[in-house]
């Protein structure tokens, strides 16, 4: 017991600085407010599958693809996020996403201290990779890659030439991952080029490796619906929806895109200076590719670039090299830290914030039953506000790739045959922003105004 | 002869740039009537200020058309695109004394800068920035070609707002000087002071920096060229491809000098700020792909255990009268190819058949992509309008953006602007809305429609 207590401390006081920083992120994490609109629909089947206890195949959120089959990969996510929602509601989502972000953060720190890199040079390192990935602090299963990812990452940067026994935790954290989130496949493209390398560099004592690898891959088949998620990847990779803001290629003028574009200098910067490795090369190239063609991808790079850049800027400096806190100090600091987080926890906000959001129109919406045209951002928040009214179209995506996204986006923008597109789907409200030029030309033409808000956010017309 | 071959290349491409038209017009404006400095070819900004900074690069491109018609835009394109690849090819040449390998290495550049060959000022700014590498390079060896940037960058500045690249690129590289050679420190100051000094030598002053600081502070994303490069459209997939190239390089080549770092690391961060701005990378590490790629690839080939012996030869240097004469064929095939190039501007993009039925005078509301058009092909009926874009930044700008989306003050800025007309593409929510409101259509095909705006004076 003295022994298992001693080698608990010690590790602590090893991960001192990891946990210092993942505590404090859980404290800025934790108090942020509900805000994404997926995360309504994510509760929602989430919720669905708790109270049914069976998987949820088909959509019975839409009016307009109304028992389509849908993808069901997430589903494990989803019900975390559902779980943790019946148990605390808000508060508890709060509390998964700040526990994931603090997971991923406690890993990107390790991959910034590789190789003895002191914390003046990790900790900004750190701090801007974290900033990158702010985009993506969403409360969806996409938290769950933003933690894996980096964990693997460091697991496999880890692993010595040959076997290792940490081998065997790979198969079960893909069995895990594959369930959660569709990010599952970054991770096995990571670990495919780690099994290339290794046998590249080291021959027979890669195979090891390539086996876990190979395992990975079969594991990844047992979920409920193993290629729906690769068609779903494939499809943001090829061809990635622009019309979001997250699915846009990384803008260097904003604050996130200008930190993404400091790691790309960086990184480039000093291996023109220093050179790296095949491993790095192979690594860091498909990452770099993947960023540019979304921002929601660029943490990935920021995140496996830590763990090169941290070594290679302290060559650079080698006499300030020496300049590290003390481990007295930092094991307190880290214990301060971890008690202050969970405290944290308590002032987890109870409720999401909604002011991008018409909760003023749901006491209209609830007295008609008709086809409801909503806008795309709105739909996963009226899914679980307003359970009763089918949605046109909401943040899932995929299941409308058919021909609802494209009509949604025509009729809304006042394209030729738009109230032939009205008619086809028998629509007899609608809750847009003022703005559209569908709310401007039908609101001319006589519709309804049943309610609208006064900041001008959102307005619900009826047929006249 | 890459550079001939490339030029000769380019005129197979027919004129028809959206900005050409209205580049045209006020190059004539300024040899006609001297340098205009408030506007004269809109209804909405008329007699408000306007940009001067691209002054010399119109009247050149004026000048081609003037001596040949549009074969002339079509000859001058071609040398601009023949020069700028025998430079790209010349600094790779420099860096690596293989041929076929530095040719290699230029091919992704020239190819990115495919996506640049348009017939505007902005064309002439790449040739500037692919000399300012070139001389960076040679400086090297001899500091003082640097006293040539100065000349340079008085030119550029007059030609095209690309010269505040110029001018940093020319600043990080005395920087590095400074530091490892303390006996040229006058020279680099001597150097930075006279290429600032060098950008005020221009009609624009001070103001020459609106353009230059609009575009790479705040480049205008409603604008395709000034959006995020997108790695899914063909030129952003080649930027990628060349980033990825350097990266992979740095990886697995030998580590290589401090100025060349100080030259790629900042032409990389600019090259990322807007798709336009992507040759400017390309062009600024073909040199370093000549002489580092082949290493990497060695490297690699080396891992897969792939017997990959590269040859060490050292061409002979021809004699200067074998350059002269091959330079005579190149500059003959270029210009040949041009005269002879179908010369007439492909129009298929605009609306030609409405220029018989648009009134005279002001009060035409007409789409963005079209107001250079216009400017050019109906000087009688000015634009709300056009590519030039900082003249209507603000007010007009706002104006036009409603109108076209439809805002719901659509109806109010018609009326406050006094709109007699609206020529737009068919499937816009203001054209789509004008046909339900049974609006008089004045002229129309697939892709323009002319109306008539109801109870307009």
């Amino acid at each position: 017991m003295a022994s298992a207590s001693r080698s608990l401390a010690a590790a602590f006081a090893a991960n001192a600085f990891p946990i210092a920083v993942a505590s404090a992120v859980f404290i800025i994490a934790v108090g942020l407010p509900s805000t994404d609109s997926d995360t309504y629909w994510h509760l929602a089947m989430g919720q669905w599958m708790l109270d049914h206890r069976e998987f949820l195949r088909q959509d019975i959120f839409s009016s307009t693809v109304a028992g389509t089959h849908f993808g069901i990969g997430e589903w494990l996510g989803q019900i975390a996020f559902a779980a943790s929602f019946a148990a605390s509601g808000w508060a508890g989502v709060a509390i998964l996403r700040a526990t994931l972000i603090a997971l991923g953060s406690f890993f990107v720190v390790r991959l910034a201290r590789r190789g003895g890199t002191p914390w003046w040079i990790s900790l900004p390192l750190v701090v801007a990779a974290l900033l990158v990935s702010k985009i993506t602090w969403t409360d969806r299963p996409l938290l769950f890659t933003l933690a894996l990812f980096p964990a693997v990452l460091e697991l496999l940067l880890s692993l010595p030439p040959g076997f290792s026994r940490r081998l065997f935790a790979l198969p079960l954290i893909f069995l895990l991952w594959t369930n959660l989130h569709g990010g599952y496949l970054l991770g096995l493209a990571v670990l495919a080029i780690f099994a290339t390398e290794a046998v590249l560099t080291n021959g027979r004592r890669g195979l090891p490796l390539l086996a876990t690898a190979i395992a990975c891959v079969a594991v990844s088949f047992l979920n409920p619906a193993p290629l729906e998620l690769a068609g779903a990847a494939r499809e943001d990779f090829l061809h990635p929806p622009r019309f979001l803001t997250e699915f846009l290629p990384p803008d260097v003028v904003t604050p996130a895109g200008a930190l993404f574009a400091g790691f790309v200098m960086l990184v480039i910067g000093s291996a023109l200076l220093r050179g790296g490795s095949l491993r790095e090369a192979m690594l860091l190239a498909p990452l770099l590719y993947l960023a540019f063609t979304a921002q929601r991808q660029m943490l990935f790079f920021c995140f496996a670039a830590t763990a090169f850049l941290g070594a290679r800027l302290a060559e650079l400096a080698p006499r300030w090299r020496v300049f590290e806190i003390p481990a007295p100090v930092r094991a307190p600091v880290a214990l301060v830290l971890v008690i202050a987080a969970l405290a944290s926890a308590t002032g987890a906000p109870v409720r999401p914030e909604t002011r991008a959001y018409p909760a003023g129109a749901l006491d209209a919406l609830r007295a008609d039953t008709g086809v409801l045209l909503n806008e795309y951002d709105w739909g996963g928040y009226l899914i679980f506000n307003l359970p009763e009214r089918p949605v046109f179209i909401d943040g899932r995506y995929v299941p409308y790739l058919a021909g609802v996204l494209d009509d949604y986006r025509a009729v809304v923008a006042l394209r030729p045959g738009w109230r032939d597109l009205l008619d086809k789907y028998k629509v007899s409200e609608l809750l847009l922003r003022p703005q559209r030029p569908l709310a401007v030309a039908l609101r001319e033409d006589g519709w309804r105004v049943l309610s609208s808000d006064k900041e001008g956010l959102w307005i619900v017309l009826a047929r006249p | 002869m890459t550079g001939g071959i490339f030029g000769a290349i380019s005129t197979l491409a027919t004129v028809g740039d959206p900005d050409l038209f209205w580049h045209l017009a006020q190059g004539r404006q300024t040899v006609t009537e001297g340098l205009a400095r408030v506007d004269a070819f809109s209804w909405s900004v008329k007699g408000l200020p306007v940009l001067t900074d691209q002054w010399f690069g119109q009247v050149i491109w004026y000048e081609a058309y003037a001596a040949l018609g549009w074969n002339g835009i079509i000859v001058l394109r071609a040398l601009l695109v023949a020069a700028i690849v025998t430079l790209i090819v010349a600094a790779a040449l420099r860096a690596q004394r293989r041929p076929i390998f530095a040719l290699i290495a230029t091919l992704p550049a020239i190819a990115l800068t495919r996506f640049a060959w348009t017939e505007r000022p902005q064309l002439m700014g790449l040739l500037c920035f692919a000399v300012l590498v070139l001389l960076l390079q040679a400086s090297a060896e001899r500091p003082r070609l640097l006293m040539a940037v100065p000349a340079l960058i008085v030119v550029w500045a007059n030609l095209h707002a690309s010269f505040a690249l110029g001018l940093g690129v020319t600043a990080i590289a005395c920087a590095e000087l400074w530091l490892r050679r303390p006996d040229a420190r006058r020279l680099v100051v001597g150097v930075i002071a006279a290429s600032i000094a060098a950008t005020l030598l221009t009609p624009s002053g001070l103001t020459i920096w609106t353009s230059a600081s609009g575009h790479f502070l705040s480049p205008p994303r409603i604008i395709l060229e000034e959006g995020v490069p997108d790695v899914t459209q063909p030129y952003g997939f080649v930027f990628a491809f060349i980033v990825l190239a350097v990266l992979v390089t740095a990886q697995l080549s030998r580590p290589t000098v401090l100025r060349e770092v100080a030259l790629l690391v900042p032409v990389l961060f600019v090259s990322m700020t807007a798709a336009r701005h992507t040759p400017f990378f390309a062009v600024a590490s073909a040199s370093y792909l000549a002489a580092h790629a082949p290493d990497a690839i060695a490297f690699v080939a080396a891992r897969f255990r792939i017997n990959a012996h590269f040859p060490a030869f050292a061409p002979r240097v021809p004699p200067l009268r074998i350059d002269v004469a091959m330079a005579a064929i190149a500059l003959a095939a270029v210009v040949g190819t041009g005269l002879l190039a179908r010369g007439e501007p492909d129009l298929s993009a605009y609306p030609t058949g409405v220029l018989s039925s648009l009134p005279p005078g002001p009060g035409v509301v007409n789409d963005y992509d079209w107001g250079g058009f216009l400017i050019w092909y109906a000087p009688a009926t000015p634009v709300f309008i056009d590519g030039r874009l900082f003249p209507y930044t603000g007010d007009a700008l706002r104006d036009y953006e409603t109108l076209v989306s439809l805002g719901p003050t659509w109806r109010d800025v018609l009326a406050r602007r006094g709109a007699r007309a609206v020529l737009v593409k068919p499937g816009s929510p203001l054209a789509v809305r004008a046909r339900d409101l049974r609006w008089s259509v004045v002229a129309e095909s697939v892709s323009y429609v002319l109306f008539i705006v109801p109870n307009s004076r």
